[in-house]
Protein backbone atom coordinates (compact mmCIF):
# COMPACT_ATOMS: atom_id res chain seq x y z
CA UNK A 1 0.00 0.00 0.00
CA UNK A 2 1.56 3.13 -1.02
CA UNK A 3 1.99 6.22 1.42
CA UNK A 4 -0.50 8.49 -1.07
CA UNK A 5 -3.26 5.40 -0.69
CA UNK A 6 -3.09 5.90 2.63
CA UNK A 7 -3.20 9.21 2.67
CA UNK A 8 -6.24 9.15 0.61
CA UNK A 9 -8.26 7.31 3.12
CA UNK A 10 -7.38 9.59 5.88
CA UNK A 11 -9.65 11.44 8.04
CA UNK A 12 -7.86 14.33 6.50
CA UNK A 13 -8.91 13.80 3.04
CA UNK A 14 -12.29 12.93 3.99
CA UNK A 15 -12.33 16.97 5.47
CA UNK A 16 -10.66 18.13 2.77
CA UNK A 17 -13.41 16.25 0.03
CA UNK A 18 -16.30 17.21 2.15
CA UNK A 19 -14.44 20.56 2.95
CA UNK A 20 -15.25 19.82 6.37
CA UNK A 21 -11.56 21.63 7.63
CA UNK A 22 -9.97 24.86 6.50
CA UNK A 23 -6.66 23.41 7.95
CA UNK A 24 -7.10 20.04 5.90
CA UNK A 25 -8.44 22.01 2.93
CA UNK A 26 -5.28 24.12 2.89
CA UNK A 27 -2.56 20.64 3.24
CA UNK A 28 -4.52 19.55 0.14
CA UNK A 29 -3.69 22.29 -1.71
CA UNK A 30 -0.49 22.23 -0.51
CA UNK A 31 0.08 18.83 -1.35
CA UNK A 32 -1.18 19.27 -5.02
CA UNK A 33 1.17 21.80 -5.87
CA UNK A 34 4.08 20.19 -4.65
CA UNK A 35 2.89 16.72 -5.94
CA UNK A 36 1.14 17.71 -9.64
CA UNK A 37 1.55 14.07 -10.81
CA UNK A 38 -0.76 12.79 -8.57
CA UNK A 39 -3.50 15.09 -8.81
CA UNK A 40 -5.14 12.63 -11.30
CA UNK A 41 -5.03 10.35 -8.42
CA UNK A 42 -6.71 12.16 -5.73
CA UNK A 43 -9.37 13.53 -8.31
CA UNK A 44 -10.25 10.23 -8.85
CA UNK A 45 -10.37 9.20 -4.92
CA UNK A 46 -12.21 12.65 -4.43
CA UNK A 47 -15.26 11.73 -6.60
CA UNK A 48 -14.78 8.09 -5.09
CA UNK A 49 -15.34 9.40 -1.98
CA UNK A 50 -17.99 11.49 -3.11
CA UNK A 51 -20.06 8.19 -4.57
CA UNK A 52 -19.95 7.71 -0.44
CA UNK A 53 -22.81 9.97 0.23
CA UNK A 54 -25.82 8.22 1.56
CA UNK A 55 -29.38 9.11 2.72
CA UNK A 56 -29.97 7.60 6.34
CA UNK A 57 -32.51 5.25 7.50
CA UNK A 58 -35.68 7.08 8.66
CA UNK A 59 -37.98 4.97 10.45
CA UNK A 60 -41.61 6.37 11.76
CA UNK A 61 -41.48 7.76 15.56
CA UNK A 62 -45.18 6.24 16.31
CA UNK A 63 -43.10 2.58 14.36
CA UNK A 64 -40.33 2.53 17.03
CA UNK A 65 -42.65 4.05 20.07
CA UNK A 66 -44.91 1.08 19.35
CA UNK A 67 -41.19 -1.29 19.93
CA UNK A 68 -40.60 0.73 22.91
CA UNK A 69 -43.79 0.01 24.68
CA UNK A 70 -43.70 -3.67 23.61
CA UNK A 71 -39.85 -3.75 24.99
CA UNK A 72 -41.17 -1.84 28.42
CA UNK A 73 -44.00 -4.62 29.07
CA UNK A 74 -41.49 -7.19 28.18
CA UNK A 75 -38.90 -5.26 30.98
CA UNK A 76 -41.54 -5.17 33.53
CA UNK A 77 -42.79 -9.03 33.33
CA UNK A 78 -39.58 -9.67 33.07
CA UNK A 79 -38.44 -8.36 36.27
CA UNK A 80 -42.15 -8.63 37.80
CA UNK A 81 -41.34 -12.81 37.20
CA UNK A 82 -38.36 -12.48 39.32
CA UNK A 83 -39.65 -10.69 42.23
CA UNK A 84 -40.48 -13.10 45.45
CA UNK A 85 -43.86 -14.63 45.02
CA UNK A 86 -45.32 -14.22 48.44
CA UNK A 87 -43.55 -12.28 51.39
CA UNK A 88 -40.93 -13.82 53.18
CA UNK A 89 -42.62 -12.62 57.04
CA UNK A 90 -44.20 -16.50 57.24
CA UNK A 91 -40.98 -18.50 56.35
CA UNK A 92 -38.43 -16.33 58.19
CA UNK A 93 -39.65 -18.22 61.68
CA UNK A 94 -39.53 -21.77 60.90
CA UNK A 95 -36.21 -21.35 58.66
CA UNK A 96 -32.55 -21.97 59.90
CA UNK A 97 -30.97 -18.93 61.05
CA UNK A 98 -28.66 -18.51 57.82
CA UNK A 99 -31.83 -19.27 55.44
CA UNK A 100 -33.02 -16.39 57.60
CA UNK A 101 -30.74 -13.93 57.14
CA UNK A 102 -30.53 -14.32 53.32
CA UNK A 103 -33.79 -13.44 53.45
CA UNK A 104 -33.87 -10.42 55.17
CA UNK A 105 -30.66 -9.41 53.40
CA UNK A 106 -33.24 -10.11 49.96
CA UNK A 107 -36.25 -8.58 51.91
CA UNK A 108 -34.57 -5.30 52.41
CA UNK A 109 -33.01 -5.21 49.14
CA UNK A 110 -36.36 -5.36 47.67
CA UNK A 111 -37.65 -3.57 49.77
CA UNK A 112 -34.94 -1.00 48.85
CA UNK A 113 -35.50 -1.25 45.71
CA UNK A 114 -38.70 -0.23 45.39
CA UNK A 115 -37.96 2.79 47.45
CA UNK A 116 -35.83 3.94 45.07
CA UNK A 117 -37.63 3.83 41.84
CA UNK A 118 -40.85 3.25 42.83
CA UNK A 119 -43.57 4.74 45.22
CA UNK A 120 -45.39 2.87 47.69
CA UNK A 121 -49.20 3.07 48.87
CA UNK A 122 -50.34 0.84 51.57
CA UNK A 123 -53.46 0.46 53.74
CA UNK A 124 -53.22 -0.68 57.65
CA UNK A 125 -56.04 -2.83 59.25
CA UNK A 126 -59.34 -1.28 59.42
CA UNK A 127 -58.04 1.27 56.66
CA UNK A 128 -59.28 2.14 53.22
CA UNK A 129 -57.87 4.64 50.87
CA UNK A 130 -59.11 6.65 47.94
CA UNK A 131 -56.14 7.15 45.35
CA UNK A 132 -56.36 9.17 42.50
CA UNK A 133 -53.60 9.00 39.29
CA UNK A 134 -52.25 11.61 37.27
CA UNK A 135 -54.84 10.72 34.78
CA UNK A 136 -57.74 10.32 37.11
CA UNK A 137 -57.53 7.09 37.14
CA UNK A 138 -58.65 5.46 40.58
CA UNK A 139 -57.73 2.83 42.86
CA UNK A 140 -60.11 1.87 46.38
CA UNK A 141 -57.49 0.44 48.70
CA UNK A 142 -59.05 -1.99 50.86
CA UNK A 143 -57.48 -2.47 54.31
CA UNK A 144 -54.51 -4.50 54.51
CA UNK A 145 -53.33 -3.63 51.05
CA UNK A 146 -49.77 -2.32 49.63
CA UNK A 147 -49.58 -0.88 45.43
CA UNK A 148 -46.60 0.50 44.40
CA UNK A 149 -45.70 2.04 40.50
CA UNK A 150 -42.79 3.98 38.50
CA UNK A 151 -41.97 6.94 39.89
CA UNK A 152 -42.37 7.83 36.06
CA UNK A 153 -46.02 6.38 36.21
CA UNK A 154 -47.46 9.56 34.48
CA UNK A 155 -44.49 9.69 31.34
CA UNK A 156 -44.40 5.83 31.05
CA UNK A 157 -45.60 4.32 27.57
CA UNK A 158 -47.56 1.97 29.47
CA UNK A 159 -49.63 2.77 32.90
CA UNK A 160 -47.71 -0.52 35.38
CA UNK A 161 -49.13 -0.75 39.00
CA UNK A 162 -48.37 -3.88 41.17
CA UNK A 163 -50.61 -4.66 43.87
CA UNK A 164 -50.54 -6.77 46.87
CA UNK A 165 -54.39 -7.18 48.65
CA UNK A 166 -57.49 -5.79 47.11
CA UNK A 167 -58.26 -3.06 45.73
CA UNK A 168 -60.84 -2.04 42.85
CA UNK A 169 -59.40 0.51 39.98
CA UNK A 170 -61.71 2.88 38.10
CA UNK A 171 -59.11 3.22 34.82
CA UNK A 172 -60.04 6.03 32.58
CA UNK A 173 -59.16 5.91 28.94
CA UNK A 174 -55.36 7.81 27.68
CA UNK A 175 -53.65 7.85 24.77
CA UNK A 176 -49.96 7.84 23.98
CA UNK A 177 -48.08 10.89 22.08
CA UNK A 178 -48.93 9.15 18.96
CA UNK A 179 -52.64 8.63 19.74
CA UNK A 180 -52.53 5.01 20.44
CA UNK A 181 -54.46 4.00 23.60
CA UNK A 182 -52.59 4.17 26.59
CA UNK A 183 -52.64 0.48 28.09
CA UNK A 184 -52.87 0.43 31.85
CA UNK A 185 -51.44 -3.28 33.62
CA UNK A 186 -51.92 -4.20 36.98
CA UNK A 187 -49.70 -6.97 38.33
CA UNK A 188 -50.23 -9.79 41.13
CA UNK A 189 -47.46 -11.55 42.17
CA UNK A 190 -50.04 -14.42 40.31
CA UNK A 191 -51.47 -12.33 37.56
CA UNK A 192 -51.26 -9.64 34.85
CA UNK A 193 -54.29 -7.97 34.04
CA UNK A 194 -53.89 -5.33 30.86
CA UNK A 195 -56.89 -2.82 30.38
CA UNK A 196 -57.39 0.30 28.76
CA UNK A 197 -60.79 1.78 30.33
CA UNK A 198 -62.67 0.32 32.90
CA UNK A 199 -63.68 -0.61 36.01
CA UNK A 200 -62.53 -4.10 38.26
CA UNK A 201 -61.67 -5.43 41.45
CA UNK A 202 -58.61 -7.43 42.35
CA UNK A 203 -57.76 -9.65 45.16
CA UNK A 204 -54.56 -11.75 45.86
CA UNK A 205 -55.41 -12.96 48.95
CA UNK A 206 -57.06 -16.49 49.82
CA UNK A 207 -58.45 -16.92 46.30
CA UNK A 208 -56.23 -14.39 44.08
CA UNK A 209 -59.11 -13.36 41.21
CA UNK A 210 -60.21 -10.09 39.33
CA UNK A 211 -63.85 -9.74 38.81
CA UNK A 212 -64.76 -7.17 35.69
CA UNK A 213 -67.43 -4.76 36.69
CA UNK A 214 -67.45 -2.49 32.86
CA UNK A 215 -65.19 -2.46 29.94
CA UNK A 216 -63.03 -5.02 29.18
CA UNK A 217 -59.54 -6.61 30.30
CA UNK A 218 -57.41 -9.35 29.99
CA UNK A 219 -55.97 -11.46 32.51
CA UNK A 220 -53.20 -14.02 32.20
CA UNK A 221 -51.46 -15.85 34.78
CA UNK A 222 -47.73 -14.71 34.86
CA UNK A 223 -45.16 -17.45 33.33
CA UNK A 224 -48.17 -19.31 31.52
CA UNK A 225 -49.71 -18.77 27.95
CA UNK A 226 -53.01 -19.02 29.59
CA UNK A 227 -54.59 -15.75 29.46
CA UNK A 228 -58.74 -14.96 29.85
CA UNK A 229 -60.75 -11.83 27.94
CA UNK A 230 -63.37 -11.19 30.88
CA UNK A 231 -66.71 -9.89 30.26
CA UNK A 232 -68.48 -7.05 32.35
CA UNK A 233 -69.72 -9.61 35.78
CA UNK A 234 -67.06 -11.90 34.93
CA UNK A 235 -64.72 -13.38 37.75
CA UNK A 236 -61.32 -15.35 36.83
CA UNK A 237 -59.96 -16.76 40.15
CA UNK A 238 -56.72 -19.46 40.26
CA UNK A 239 -58.19 -22.18 41.63
CA UNK A 240 -55.58 -25.18 43.41
CA UNK A 241 -53.67 -25.94 40.38
CA UNK A 242 -52.87 -22.69 39.55
CA UNK A 243 -55.11 -22.41 36.92
CA UNK A 244 -57.02 -19.59 36.31
CA UNK A 245 -60.72 -20.10 36.26
CA UNK A 246 -63.65 -18.35 35.43
CA UNK A 247 -65.50 -19.26 38.38
CA UNK A 248 -68.88 -17.45 38.89
CA UNK A 249 -70.81 -14.87 36.87
CA UNK A 250 -72.15 -12.24 38.63
CA UNK A 251 -75.95 -11.31 38.47
CA UNK A 252 -75.52 -8.09 39.75
CA UNK A 253 -74.07 -5.24 37.02
CA UNK A 254 -72.79 -2.36 38.76
CA UNK A 255 -74.41 0.85 39.35
CA UNK A 256 -74.06 3.46 36.14
CA UNK A 257 -75.84 6.78 35.43
CA UNK A 258 -75.84 6.05 31.39
CA UNK A 259 -77.99 8.24 28.76
CA UNK A 260 -80.09 9.58 31.85
CA UNK A 261 -80.91 5.78 33.26
CA UNK A 262 -79.89 4.05 36.27
CA UNK A 263 -81.00 0.25 36.24
CA UNK A 264 -81.27 -0.73 39.73
CA UNK A 265 -81.23 -4.79 39.85
CA UNK A 266 -81.64 -5.86 43.27
CA UNK A 267 -79.67 -2.98 44.34
CA UNK A 268 -79.13 -1.95 48.19
CA UNK A 269 -79.87 1.69 49.11
CA UNK A 270 -75.94 1.41 50.95
CA UNK A 271 -74.96 0.49 47.00
CA UNK A 272 -77.03 2.88 45.85
CA UNK A 273 -75.67 5.60 48.18
CA UNK A 274 -72.06 4.42 47.37
CA UNK A 275 -72.62 5.11 43.46
CA UNK A 276 -74.47 8.32 44.36
CA UNK A 277 -71.02 9.23 46.26
CA UNK A 278 -68.58 8.03 43.75
CA UNK A 279 -70.86 9.34 40.69
CA UNK A 280 -71.80 13.06 42.40
CA UNK A 281 -68.57 13.38 44.65
CA UNK A 282 -71.33 13.87 47.80
CA UNK A 283 -71.15 12.17 51.39
CA UNK A 284 -74.05 10.66 51.89
CA UNK A 285 -74.96 9.90 55.28
CA UNK A 286 -77.90 7.58 57.08
CA UNK A 287 -77.67 6.32 61.07
CA UNK A 288 -80.35 3.24 60.19
CA UNK A 289 -78.54 0.40 59.48
CA UNK A 290 -81.46 -1.81 58.46
CA UNK A 291 -82.72 1.54 55.75
CA UNK A 292 -79.53 0.94 54.17
CA UNK A 293 -80.15 -3.00 53.27
CA UNK A 294 -83.17 -2.51 51.53
CA UNK A 295 -83.56 -3.44 48.17
CA UNK A 296 -84.94 -2.26 44.63
CA UNK A 297 -84.86 -3.40 41.07
CA UNK A 298 -85.98 -1.32 38.06
CA UNK A 299 -84.93 1.38 35.33
CA UNK A 300 -84.64 4.85 36.88
CA UNK A 301 -85.18 8.15 34.42
CA UNK A 302 -82.99 10.50 36.06
CA UNK A 303 -81.42 13.94 34.48
CA UNK A 304 -79.51 14.74 38.02
CA UNK A 305 -78.69 14.07 41.48
CA UNK A 306 -81.98 16.31 42.63
CA UNK A 307 -84.01 13.57 40.34
CA UNK A 308 -82.90 10.42 41.62
CA UNK A 309 -83.40 11.48 45.05
CA UNK A 310 -86.49 12.57 44.15
CA UNK A 311 -87.12 8.82 42.91
CA UNK A 312 -85.49 7.41 45.80
CA UNK A 313 -87.82 9.52 48.34
CA UNK A 314 -90.41 7.81 46.74
CA UNK A 315 -89.45 4.04 46.14
CA UNK A 316 -88.02 3.67 50.02
CA UNK A 317 -90.35 5.75 51.19
CA UNK A 318 -87.65 7.62 53.05
CA UNK A 319 -86.82 11.57 53.55
CA UNK A 320 -83.41 12.60 52.13
CA UNK A 321 -82.23 15.80 53.25
CA UNK A 322 -79.68 17.62 50.58
CA UNK A 323 -77.13 20.07 51.82
CA UNK A 324 -73.87 21.45 49.98
CA UNK A 325 -71.98 18.37 50.30
CA UNK A 326 -74.00 15.75 51.66
CA UNK A 327 -77.13 14.25 51.58
CA UNK A 328 -78.95 12.87 54.78
CA UNK A 329 -81.34 9.74 54.46
CA UNK A 330 -83.90 9.24 57.00
CA UNK A 331 -87.02 7.49 57.20
CA UNK A 332 -91.14 8.70 56.76
CA UNK A 333 -91.92 6.61 59.53
CA UNK A 334 -91.10 8.76 62.61
CA UNK A 335 -93.18 11.61 61.29
CA UNK A 336 -96.23 8.78 60.73
CA UNK A 337 -95.29 7.54 64.03
CA UNK A 338 -96.04 10.85 65.79
CA UNK A 339 -99.28 11.18 63.84
CA UNK B 1 -37.95 12.21 17.23
CA UNK B 2 -39.16 11.39 20.68
CA UNK B 3 -39.12 14.69 22.91
CA UNK B 4 -37.36 12.29 25.32
CA UNK B 5 -34.34 11.79 23.40
CA UNK B 6 -34.08 15.14 22.15
CA UNK B 7 -34.09 16.50 25.47
CA UNK B 8 -30.94 14.38 26.25
CA UNK B 9 -29.23 14.92 22.49
CA UNK B 10 -27.28 17.49 24.98
CA UNK B 11 -26.21 15.42 27.85
CA UNK B 12 -22.84 14.34 26.93
CA UNK B 13 -22.94 10.33 25.55
CA UNK B 14 -20.92 9.25 29.09
CA UNK B 15 -23.13 10.58 31.41
CA UNK B 16 -26.26 9.45 29.19
CA UNK B 17 -24.80 6.10 29.42
CA UNK B 18 -24.10 6.48 33.25
CA UNK B 19 -27.06 7.93 33.98
CA UNK B 20 -28.69 4.84 32.17
CA UNK B 21 -26.46 2.29 34.46
CA UNK B 22 -27.90 3.40 37.45
CA UNK B 23 -31.61 2.69 36.33
CA UNK B 24 -32.61 6.01 34.62
CA UNK B 25 -35.53 4.92 32.55
CA UNK B 26 -35.34 8.32 30.75
CA UNK B 27 -31.85 7.83 29.81
CA UNK B 28 -32.71 4.72 28.08
CA UNK B 29 -35.38 5.55 26.76
CA UNK B 30 -33.14 8.25 24.65
CA UNK B 31 -30.58 5.97 24.03
CA UNK B 32 -33.26 3.37 22.85
CA UNK B 33 -34.79 6.01 20.33
CA UNK B 34 -31.59 7.54 19.33
CA UNK B 35 -30.40 4.03 17.99
CA UNK B 36 -33.38 1.88 17.33
CA UNK B 37 -33.41 3.26 13.58
CA UNK B 38 -29.91 3.05 12.83
CA UNK B 39 -29.50 -0.66 14.78
CA UNK B 40 -32.57 -1.71 13.33
CA UNK B 41 -31.45 -0.64 9.23
CA UNK B 42 -27.48 -2.55 10.59
CA UNK B 43 -29.37 -5.84 11.64
CA UNK B 44 -31.46 -5.95 8.81
CA UNK B 45 -29.00 -5.42 6.54
CA UNK B 46 -26.47 -8.32 7.93
CA UNK B 47 -29.72 -10.83 7.85
CA UNK B 48 -32.37 -9.52 5.55
CA UNK B 49 -34.87 -10.70 7.59
CA UNK B 50 -37.66 -8.54 9.42
CA UNK B 51 -38.77 -10.19 12.21
CA UNK B 52 -34.88 -11.71 13.17
CA UNK B 53 -33.99 -8.35 12.71
CA UNK B 54 -36.63 -6.80 15.04
CA UNK B 55 -35.94 -9.48 17.61
CA UNK B 56 -32.38 -9.12 17.93
CA UNK B 57 -33.27 -5.52 18.56
CA UNK B 58 -35.62 -6.10 21.39
CA UNK B 59 -33.56 -8.46 22.69
CA UNK B 60 -30.39 -6.67 22.95
CA UNK B 61 -32.16 -3.23 25.19
CA UNK B 62 -34.09 -5.53 27.06
CA UNK B 63 -30.61 -7.51 28.00
CA UNK B 64 -28.98 -3.88 28.08
CA UNK B 65 -31.68 -2.73 30.64
CA UNK B 66 -31.19 -6.43 33.11
CA UNK B 67 -27.36 -6.39 32.99
CA UNK B 68 -27.21 -2.22 33.24
CA UNK B 69 -25.60 -3.00 36.59
CA UNK B 70 -22.48 -4.67 35.45
CA UNK B 71 -22.14 -2.80 32.15
CA UNK B 72 -18.75 -1.02 31.71
CA UNK B 73 -17.72 2.21 30.70
CA UNK B 74 -18.02 2.79 26.84
CA UNK B 75 -16.53 5.41 24.85
CA UNK B 76 -19.38 5.05 22.21
CA UNK B 77 -22.59 3.84 23.21
CA UNK B 78 -23.18 3.09 19.24
CA UNK B 79 -20.34 1.73 18.60
CA UNK B 80 -20.99 -0.97 21.44
CA UNK B 81 -24.58 -1.33 20.22
CA UNK B 82 -23.04 -1.79 16.76
CA UNK B 83 -20.76 -4.68 18.37
CA UNK B 84 -23.56 -6.47 20.34
CA UNK B 85 -26.39 -6.29 17.77
CA UNK B 86 -23.58 -7.50 15.17
CA UNK B 87 -22.95 -10.63 17.10
CA UNK B 88 -26.26 -11.59 18.04
CA UNK B 89 -27.62 -11.01 14.20
CA UNK B 90 -24.59 -13.69 13.71
CA UNK B 91 -24.86 -15.74 16.50
CA UNK B 92 -28.93 -16.50 15.07
CA UNK B 93 -28.09 -16.33 11.33
CA UNK B 94 -25.70 -19.40 12.51
CA UNK B 95 -27.74 -21.09 14.44
CA UNK B 96 -30.64 -20.82 11.82
CA UNK B 97 -28.79 -22.61 9.07
CA UNK B 98 -27.42 -25.39 11.90
CA UNK B 99 -31.06 -25.80 12.04
CA UNK B 100 -31.29 -26.48 8.11
CA UNK B 101 -28.88 -28.77 8.34
CA UNK B 102 -26.46 -27.71 6.57
CA UNK B 103 -24.22 -29.69 8.42
CA UNK B 104 -21.14 -29.66 6.08
CA UNK B 105 -21.13 -25.52 5.53
CA UNK B 106 -18.49 -24.17 7.53
CA UNK B 107 -19.35 -21.09 9.14
CA UNK B 108 -17.17 -18.68 8.28
CA UNK B 109 -20.19 -15.85 8.46
CA UNK B 110 -19.83 -12.45 7.28
CA UNK B 111 -21.77 -9.90 6.81
CA UNK B 112 -23.18 -9.74 3.20
CA UNK B 113 -24.07 -5.88 3.31
CA UNK B 114 -26.07 -4.61 0.33
CA UNK B 115 -26.16 -1.04 -0.47
CA UNK B 116 -29.64 -0.37 -1.94
CA UNK B 117 -30.87 2.21 -4.37
CA UNK B 118 -33.33 3.55 -1.50
CA UNK B 119 -29.40 4.18 0.56
CA UNK B 120 -27.73 5.92 -2.25
CA UNK B 121 -27.87 10.32 -2.32
CA UNK B 122 -27.61 11.83 -5.17
CA UNK B 123 -28.42 15.47 -6.57
CA UNK B 124 -30.70 14.67 -9.10
CA UNK B 125 -33.40 13.01 -7.36
CA UNK B 126 -35.07 9.77 -8.84
CA UNK B 127 -32.03 9.25 -10.94
CA UNK B 128 -32.43 5.32 -11.26
CA UNK B 129 -29.33 4.80 -13.70
CA UNK B 130 -27.10 6.84 -11.55
CA UNK B 131 -28.32 4.66 -8.52
CA UNK B 132 -27.52 1.79 -9.87
CA UNK B 133 -23.91 2.38 -11.26
CA UNK B 134 -23.03 3.72 -7.47
CA UNK B 135 -24.83 0.60 -6.13
CA UNK B 136 -23.24 -2.34 -8.11
CA UNK B 137 -19.53 -0.68 -7.87
CA UNK B 138 -20.26 -1.39 -4.19
CA UNK B 139 -21.16 -4.05 -4.77
CA UNK B 140 -17.88 -5.63 -6.39
CA UNK B 141 -16.10 -4.44 -3.53
CA UNK B 142 -15.60 -7.46 -0.98
CA UNK B 143 -17.84 -8.48 1.97
CA UNK B 144 -15.66 -7.37 4.73
CA UNK B 145 -14.80 -3.80 2.64
CA UNK B 146 -18.51 -3.34 2.30
CA UNK B 147 -19.00 -3.65 5.22
CA UNK B 148 -16.32 -1.33 6.74
CA UNK B 149 -17.23 1.28 4.06
CA UNK B 150 -20.94 0.77 5.07
CA UNK B 151 -19.72 1.39 9.10
CA UNK B 152 -17.55 4.18 7.94
CA UNK B 153 -19.52 6.65 5.36
CA UNK B 154 -22.95 5.20 5.69
CA UNK B 155 -22.87 4.64 9.87
CA UNK B 156 -20.27 7.61 10.33
CA UNK B 157 -18.56 5.68 12.69
CA UNK B 158 -14.59 6.07 13.21
CA UNK B 159 -12.35 3.16 11.93
CA UNK B 160 -11.21 2.45 15.24
CA UNK B 161 -14.41 1.56 16.30
CA UNK B 162 -15.23 0.15 13.35
CA UNK B 163 -12.53 -2.29 14.08
CA UNK B 164 -13.93 -3.01 17.24
CA UNK B 165 -17.61 -3.63 15.93
CA UNK B 166 -15.93 -6.12 12.99
CA UNK B 167 -13.87 -7.56 16.05
CA UNK B 168 -10.57 -7.09 13.79
CA UNK B 169 -7.55 -5.49 14.63
CA UNK B 170 -7.20 -1.65 13.72
CA UNK B 171 -4.73 -2.18 10.70
CA UNK B 172 -7.10 -4.48 9.00
CA UNK B 173 -9.81 -1.68 9.09
CA UNK B 174 -7.44 0.28 8.03
CA UNK B 175 -6.40 -1.81 4.72
CA UNK B 176 -9.82 -2.84 3.88
CA UNK B 177 -10.75 0.91 4.05
CA UNK B 178 -7.78 1.90 1.66
CA UNK B 179 -8.58 -1.07 -0.60
CA UNK B 180 -12.11 -0.51 -1.18
CA UNK B 181 -11.70 3.39 -1.70
CA UNK B 182 -8.50 2.10 -4.33
CA UNK B 183 -11.26 -0.11 -6.09
CA UNK B 184 -13.98 2.39 -6.36
CA UNK B 185 -11.71 5.14 -7.86
CA UNK B 186 -10.49 2.30 -10.54
CA UNK B 187 -14.12 2.55 -11.32
CA UNK B 188 -14.81 4.86 -14.73
CA UNK B 189 -18.52 4.31 -14.81
CA UNK B 190 -18.69 5.89 -11.14
CA UNK B 191 -16.55 8.06 -11.46
CA UNK B 192 -17.90 9.43 -14.32
CA UNK B 193 -21.39 8.84 -12.76
CA UNK B 194 -19.83 11.14 -10.04
CA UNK B 195 -18.15 13.90 -11.95
CA UNK B 196 -21.64 13.90 -14.12
CA UNK B 197 -23.49 14.79 -10.70
CA UNK B 198 -20.90 17.58 -10.05
CA UNK B 199 -21.12 19.25 -13.01
CA UNK B 200 -24.64 19.10 -13.21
Amino acid sequence: MSKLDKLLASESFLNYVLQKSDEDVAFWKQYIQDHPEQEDTIERAALALLSLQFVRPSVETPYIETHWEQLQSRIRKEAFQEMPRKPFYAQIYFKLTFVSLVAVLLLVFYLTSIQTSHLVLSTGLDQQLVFTFQDDSEVVLEENTKIHFSETWSTDTVRRVWIDGKGKFSVTKSTNLDGTPKRFEVYTDQMLIEVIGTVFSVDTREEPSVILHSGHVDVQLIGSEQRYALSPGQKVHIDQQNKLQISSVLTKTPLSLTKGQVNLSNHSLREISAFIEQTFGIQVYCKDESLLERKVSGLMNVESLDDLIAALEIVFKIKIHKTNDKLMISTFQKTNKLK
Amino acid sequence: MNAIAESNHSVPESELWESFKRGDEPSFKAIYFSYYAVLFQYAFNICKDEQMTSDAVQDLFSDLWQSRRNLGVVQSIKSYLFSSIRRRVLIKLKQNRRKQVLALEIFTLHPDIEFSQEMIQIREEGSFFRKLIISEALSALSKRQREVIYLRFYQEIPLKDVAKIMDINYQSAVNLCQNALKALRKDAKLLRVVSGELSN
